[in-house]
């Protein structure tokens, strides 16, 4: 247990460049980099540790530099400069599914992929019969592969990655696979191999997946790491990102990104002066807001008679609008989940008021649950009559 | 540690490229019923044919008797054969085996070296069925030289792997390797001696052709299996080239190691 300080692997400074090599750097064997050679980075000098029993999610759009970090942590790709330290054996799951034959067995192609990993044919044996009830591939695994629909390539390939103990597995949105009784498997194979020890580094759209199996992760953005923490705060800044990019392009667009900015500063507004919001959790002024706390809405001037106040996703979609009168509202428990929010004030037709004005906000807690409403609820087949 | 650290690495090395051979001579006669027929079948027809062209359209036997002049033939036609097969594979396995070199931490050299393993055993095993045929029906002389064979096929194994070393890289960066390469074997097979021998050709081309490392290695054939005189010119240049290529290819696939990922 001690041992669990010394991280499994330890990048440092990791940067990796595509270049289109062309025939001219293979004859003068230069690796400097040309400026007219020089692709733009995949990925910027990146620092990460993954501990035993860790496990880091990796997070981002199409693009971002997830694919080459993780090639470069399975050992399958070289970072152009800086070091990575490996302490145990890994295995990856990347590309499941290539490699086989299509004219071979599923056994003959799971054989010969272990001898790869050095396994004499004794311990073949013995992960394969791991790999058959895993894959739950039954008769079909003497058939030819090219008879397999794609969920038992998948299978077999996912079975036989993990059919070898290993100390640190890269997997790559593997765990969207096969059918769902397969993918509750492998979530269960992923939680016993944490807890047994093991490490994982995972890349994946699915944002619930990174939260559920994740103990921290990070966040990618054109090869720069944008964030890096543990799973649960990075995939919401994640979110609120993705959500406030959906919105169409508007001039509160340009705020998106600063939470604590409120409208006030907007320089358009020098002529007028434009609504002011006041934000409060448990008394406290400022843009962040207690999930399950007493919360207060409050602005200034105060709105006109039939106004209402909505709190918008940052796609716009609306949350809630309630009718206000005077300076604001108060909210005895903030029912939102955690996420980032828009407030504005409206009129009754629900055009944005003369004085415009609005603010952001970021609901932070614990929850895990996954929406945008804290639904109170109890667990069991029939409601319980108060 | 650094003596176990570094002695591991080279037998699990070992097994790697042995399991990589192996499933390389796995893959192609995947699916197929009759493989090793098959690979025997057409340099039979090849064999049978130059015999008759020469032998019989052109002459070229002289008062040899035809079956032995075909087991001449044979002597150089197969060396080259399992060269030029070698050097093919070599060149491509990059490209080949970028499935697998996407999924698994494989050193590229390995990957080379597997596809030239795999081709030569079949080649070795090729030439013994018919070096078995040949000595058989007494076409071919049985000595104890034979007993050599294994080094000189082992040395035309090295020369297709070296240069396969040295155009793996650039077949994989650009794919016109390959062509280029196909017209200049078409060209190496005429000026090397494998339709003929050194002694014939002009004095004025002789010192020249001596300087082609395939002519060592036929010479090498010729030398073990009919008993032909020893030329030591071409062998040496032979085995300097296959150095040569070791150490360029070996060179390439380092200094490149982090821009050739990005072709698989």
């Amino acid at each position: 247990m001690n041992a669990a300080s010394t991280p499994v692997l330890l990048a440092r400074g990791l940067t990796k460049t595509y270049r289109d090599a062309g025939l001219r750097e293979l004859v003068f064997g230069s690796t400097a980099p040309l400026p007219d050679v020089l692709g733009p980075a995949a990925l910027e000098p990146l620092d990460l540790e993954v501990e035993p029993g860790a496990s880091l999610g990796i997070i981002g759009r199409n693009g971002a530099g997830k694919s080459t970090l993780l090639r470069i942590l399975a050992g399958v790709a070289r970072p152009s400069s800086g070091k990575l330290l490996v302490r145990g054996s890994r295995r990856s799951l990347l590309d499941l599914g290539a490699g086989f034959f299509d004219d071979l067995s599923g056994h003959d192609n799971a054989h010969m992929l272990l001898g790869l990993d050095g396994l004499g044919s004794a311990r073949r044996a013995t992960a394969w019969r791991g790999i058959l009830e895993f894959s739950g591939l039954g008769r079909f695994a003497q058939e030819p592969v090219r008879t397999y629909s794609s969920g038992m390539r998948v299978r077999l390939a996912y079975a036989m990655a993990i059919a070898i103990p290993c100390d640190i597995l890269v997997a790559d949105e593997v765990l969207a696979v096969g059918d769902e009784e397969f993918q509750r498997r492998c979530s269960h194979h992923v939680r016993d191999f944490l807890a047994a020890g093991g490490s994982l580094v995972l890349a994946s759209h699915n944002l619930y997946h990174v939260e559920k199996l994740c103990r921290d992760a990070i966040w990618l953005d054109s090869g720069r790491v944008r964030a890096k923490g543990p799973a649960r705060e990075v995939t919401l800044a994640y979110r609120a990102a993705v959500e406030a990019s959906d919105l169409p392009p508007s001039a509160d667009e340009t705020e998106a990104g600063n939470p604590s900015r409120s409208s006030m500063s907007d320089p358009d507004s020098a002529s007028k002066p434009r609504r002011r919001f006041l934000l409060r959790s448990d008394g406290r002024e400022g843009a962040r807001l207690a999930e399950g706390r007493p919360v207060d809405l409050l602005f200034d001037p105060p709105a006109a008679d039939g106004s209402r106040i909505e709190i918008l996703r940052p796609n716009g979609v609306c949350v809630a609008s309630l009718d206000v009168a005077g300076r604001g509202v108060c909210l005895e428990a903030l029912p939102l989940l955690p996420g980032r929010y828009r407030v504005r004030l409206v009129d009754s037709t629900g055009a944005p008021q003369a004085l415009g004005g609005d603010s952001e906000f970021d609901c932070v807690g614990s929850s895990r649950e996954l929406g945008t409403v804290r639904l109170r609820h109890s667990w069991g087949d029939a409601v319980k009559s108060a | 540690m650094s003596l176990a650290s570094r002695a591991a690495p080279v037998g699990s090395r070992l097994r790697l490229l042995l399991e990589l051979a192996r499933r390389d001579v796995r893959s192609r006669f995947a699916g197929s019923r009759f493989g090793l027929v098959w690979s025997l079948l057409n340099p039979l027809l090849q064999i049978v044919s130059y015999g008759l062209i020469f032998g019989f359209v052109y002459g070229g036997a002289g008062d040899t008797p035809r079956g032995v002049f075909v087991a001449t033939l044979f002597c150089g036609l197969w060396p080259w054969w399992a060269f030029q097969e070698g050097v093919v594979r070599g060149m491509g396995a990059l490209v080949d085996q970028a499935a697998l070199l996407k999924k698994m931490p494989i050193p590229p050299a390995l990957c080379v070296l597997s596809q030239v393993a795999g081709s030569a055993v079949l080649q070795a095993a090729g030439f013994l069925v018919f070096l078995g045929i040949f000595t058989v029906a007494g076409l071919l002389p049985a000595s104890g030289r034979l007993l050599w064979l294994p080094f000189v096929m082992l040395l035309g194994a090295l020369l297709a792997a070296g240069i396969g070393l040295v155009l793996a890289p650039l077949q994989l960066v650009v794919r016109d390797t390959m062509h280029l390469v196909n017209a200049i074997l078409t060209l190496l097979f005429f000026a090397s001696p494998v339709l003929y021998r050194i002694e014939s050709l002009p004095a004025a081309l002789q010192p020249l052709a001596q300087l082609n490392p395939v002519a060592g290695l036929i010479g090498l054939y010729r030398a073990v299996v009919l008993g032909q005189p020893v030329s030591w010119l071409p062998i040496a240049v032979c085995i300097a080239a296959t150095l040569a290529c070791w150490i360029l290819g070996l060179g390439i696939l380092r200094r490149l190691g982090a821009v050739l990922d990005e072709y698989w």
